[in-house]
């Protein structure tokens, strides 16, 4: 007679109809549970920014008597919850400010701090660092550059957040330092660097420009350019010549927001490169930095190979329309056929958006 | 042949099913288990994470999104007036009206005031024949391509789209489908974390059925309580969040469904868009994609979330599911054999060891293995071999393992989303016990009918009749 295991399968499945049953009444009370933590949140909630708004409309001065009614019980959840809006109640401007400087008392921020620092649940050590971040609490930038070697990817990308969050010189110190060695994130980092203060920024990010990668000179560039390229004008035209055609392009972008119109001749230069990327960005710059002086230089390029840059020189021309249609005339009256189509697209382009507006 | 010979061969099957079941059983408990910590995970990182950068920086990555419409007049307002009011800084709209008999590019024209326009095409994927290119007046950021037919279904529609995209992504959204105001904005924040790596996302959709939507938003979420589209929520649960959510932990995400998929525009570039020799184009692309990327040595990922992004529409009644899941039966078979040689070769990682070997032995032979073990069972207890308890206690086994794994899914996802009442989970709970009995039959069927078209040969792409829906 064969083993069917019949009593071992009748086995797994008592087990399986236990596992159902538990899961089924899990789930239901996991439901219940929900629904009614979501109520109280909600109305936790509520009540703070009724606190918060009746003090704000009062005119009184915030202290630790003020405060209390709606400061003592809450929590670093319900202080995220309002300072980035995260659920249904909403906080403005002037109440997110008031809940701030009523939620720090000292022996609270030591509480985030050393759950900062070194809790071992992942998930509260993020959010109590980026508490202190929206805080500007001194001890939040060590914190984080510390959590930046950490070998979990969560704490390392939600510590470069929170720094980002600062937009103090310290945290801008430390992202750049990060620019230059993670491979990953650096267009992350150049998307929050861009929102700091300039001054702030800009120097240390030059610092980053004789990287021997062309990635980071191309990222410090980028970032130059939405910051403040006068300052630095110099060192960045140390690149114009560089091996990298992304490189050249972000230094054309660069002189393009420099507003030193003498500084177009480089970018007449550049309309010659070899690159269509390079071509492209000069294209793109020369208005930015002189306006309607550029459209003869720009409309050479009408016999460009490449769709980038022809579709760059479209869009320039659309927008200084009037600058450019003595020139056109001077197209439609020669031979070119590509230039003329091209040329009747921008005017009927221009014509369609001078309708709407 | 004499009774003992017969017990043996009985006998021997039982052994192989077992086993097959019990392989089977662990490795979805497996994947459910990562799936349950997974989504966990994924909802901690939604709490945390700053959206509003991605709104103040000038470096967001811009997304086009192609949406390829045949005679969709039931959805398309929606559809597009709900990808109008995304939250999500810089994106395009390419739709392309895919040969419509219906009204379909009429109310496109009603809402877009569209006018032709005079634009480069340039041809490098395979789309057939492209009629006009029209823009918006009203929206000057939704290009709308006419097509004639061509033969190359919806992915020759989508490769249209593609010649005109212009940024680093691109997002393909179905026709009947409607999204959430922050899906791309959710999608493209984890994209951003590494957007050298990350070729393919998608994320959870659930369906639309019972939803009440006005001018694309979503007015109320009353879910459908008809058991047929409540099954398939139950499905989309344990294959979203219990399969592709933690293949996705191994970089192992066998398909990008086509409802909604965002995917690196250079990949598709270099792989030629999406191909029309399978009768469906989503898992191909996504199987194709593994293939270039390991050959061409990419240090590459694909990333499935929980995070629901939108809705779509799904079968409403037996005889459409059927035909539905006939189609996607019939693409399954094609793409596994297509790219057979991934299996269990090292060179492709968790995905030749994890993902397609449950592709091969469930997606595509499971049916096989269901209907003969228990045609074996039952003609074992008709001739005396088995006696009745072992013939129940097996039928039980497949019905519970089934149930155990779907709560485990629900349980994954109701922890992390707000989106049913206590009602309703009692109802999606009852549905999971009892679905085993019915709905699982059902779709075995379909298997069936799937498997004998495919070694027939049958490549069509046979749309399901469409409930009708008030335009």
């Amino acid at each position: 007679m064969h083993n069917y295991f019949t009593d071992q399968v009748i086995l797994i499945d008592i087990i399986l109809i236990f596992a159902i049953a538990f899961l089924s009444i899990t789930i239901i009370i996991y439901a219940l549970l929900k629904e009614s933590l979501a109520r109280r949140r909600n109305i936790g909630l509520i009540n703070i920014k009724k606190n918060v708004y009746a003090l704000h409309h009062s005119g009184a001065k915030l202290s630790a008597n003020t405060c209390a009614p709606f400061t003592e019980g809450s929590t670093p959840q319900q202080f995220l919850d309002i300072e980035t809006n995260r659920d249904s109640v909403f906080f403005n401007k002037d109440e997110q400010e008031i809940f701030k400087s009523c939620f720090t008392s000292p022996e609270k921020l030591k509480k985030i701090e050393k759950i900062a620092a070194s809790s071992r649940n992942k998930w509260r050590r993020i959010e109590a660092m980026l508490i202190l971040s929206y805080l500007d609490d001194e001890s939040a930038p060590a914190i984080c550059e510390k959590s930046l070697k950490s070998s979990n990817d969560d704490i390392r990308y939600f510590s470069m957040l929170a720094l980002g969050q600062m937009k103090t010189g310290r945290s801008a110190e430390i992202l750049v330092r990060l620019l230059k060695n993670d491979n990953f994130s650096r267009r992350k980092i150049v998307s929050m660097l861009e929102l700091f203060p300039p001054d702030v920024t800009s120097s240390y990010a030059a610092g980053l420009l004789k990287d021997k990668k062309l990635e980071v000179r191309f990222w410090a560039l980028k970032l130059l350019s939405r910051l403040n390229p006068k300052k630095h004008l110099n060192e960045i035209l140390e690149l114009f010549l560089d091996p990298a055609d992304e490189v050249r392009a972000e230094v054309c972008e660069c002189i393009g927001n420099s507003d030193n119109k003498t500084m177009a001749d480089k970018l007449y230069i550049a309309l010659k490169d070899k690159s269509w990327i390079v071509r492209s960005a000069a294209v793109k710059a020369l208005p930015v930095l002189i306006g309607d002086a550029c459209i003869r230089n720009v409309m050479e390029l009408l016999k460009d190979s490449s769709l980038t840059v022809l579709s760059a020189v479209k869009e320039v021309l659309i927008n200084h329309i009037d600058a450019a249609k003595p020139y056109m005339e001077h197209i439609f009256s020669g031979d070119d056929a590509m230039s003329k189509l091209i040329c009747a697209e921008v005017i009927e382009e221009a014509d369609r958006k001078n309708v709407k507006k | 042949m004499s009774y003992f010979t017969s017990s043996n061969i009985v006998y021997a099957a039982f052994l192989i099913f077992l086993t097959y079941f019990l392989i089977l059983s662990a490795n979805y408990l497996f994947l459910a288990l990562i799936g349950l910590f997974e989504t966990r995970k994924r909802a901690h990182e939604n709490d945390v994470e700053n959206y509003p950068l991605l709104y103040l920086s000038s470096l967001t990555i811009p997304v086009s999104i192609v949406i390829p419409a045949h005679n969709e007049e039931a959805w398309i307002k929606d559809c597009l007036l709900s990808i109008l009011n995304l939250d999500y800084p810089k994106f395009e709209i390419i739709i392309v009206d895919d040969f419509s008999t219906d009204g379909t590019f009429g109310i496109l024209n009603d809402i877009l005031k569209l006018r032709p326009v005079d634009v480069q095409y340039v041809k490098h994927y395979k789309d057939g024949i492209v009629t006009s290119i029209l823009r918006g007046e009203r929206y000057p950021n939704v290009t709308v391509i006419r097509k004639s037919e061509s033969g190359l279904k919806k992915a020759g529609a989508v490769n249209a789209g593609l010649n005109m995209v212009k940024y680093e992504y691109v997002c393909v959204v179905d026709a009947d489908t409607i999204l959430e105001p922050d899906a791309l904005l959710k999608v493209m924040a984890q994209i951003e974390k590494d957007p050298e790596r990350t070729v393919g996302v998608g994320s959870y959709f659930g369906l639309v059925n019972g939803l009440d939507i006005k001018n694309g938003r979503i007015i109320k979420r009353t879910f459908s309580y008809n058991p047929v589209v409540v099954c398939q929520n139950l499905e989309y649960m344990r294959s979203f969040i219990g399969n592709r959510v933690a293949w996705s932990r191994f970089n192992a995400m066998p398909n990008v469904a086509g409802g909604f998929g965002v995917w690196k525009s250079d990949v598709l570039y270099d792989l030629g868009g999406y191909s029309s020799n399978f009768t469906c184009e989503d898992i191909e692309l996504t199987f194709r994609v593994h293939d270039y990327s390991v050959k061409n040595k990419k240090n590459y990922k694909i990333l499935m979330f929980p995070y629901y992004v939108g809705w779509t529409e799904g079968p409403s009644n037996v005889r459409s599911l059927i035909s539905q899941r006939e189609r996607w039966q019939r693409v399954t078979n094609e793409t596994v054999w297509h790219y057979r040689h991934m299996i269990l070769n090292p060179k492709y990682g968790a995905f030749a060891f994890l993902t397609l070997p449950y592709f091969l032995l469930y997606e595509s032979l499971g049916v096989f293995f269901e209907i003969a073990s228990i045609a074996l069972i039952s003609i074992g207890w008709v001739m005396g071999v088995l006696d009745i308890r072992t013939f129940l206690a097996f039928l039980i086994f497949m019905v519970l393992t089934q149930t155990v794994i779907s709560l485990i899914c629900l349980l994954a996802f109701i922890r992390n989303q707000k989106l049913f009442s206590v009602q309703y989970v009692a109802y999606l709970i009852f549905l999971s016990i009892t679905e085993a009995i019915w709905y699982r039959w059902l779709i075995s069927a379909a298997k069936l009918v799937g498997t004998f078209e495919f070694l027939r040969g049958k490549k069509t792409f046979d749309m399901y009749t469409r409930e009708k829906r008030k335009v």
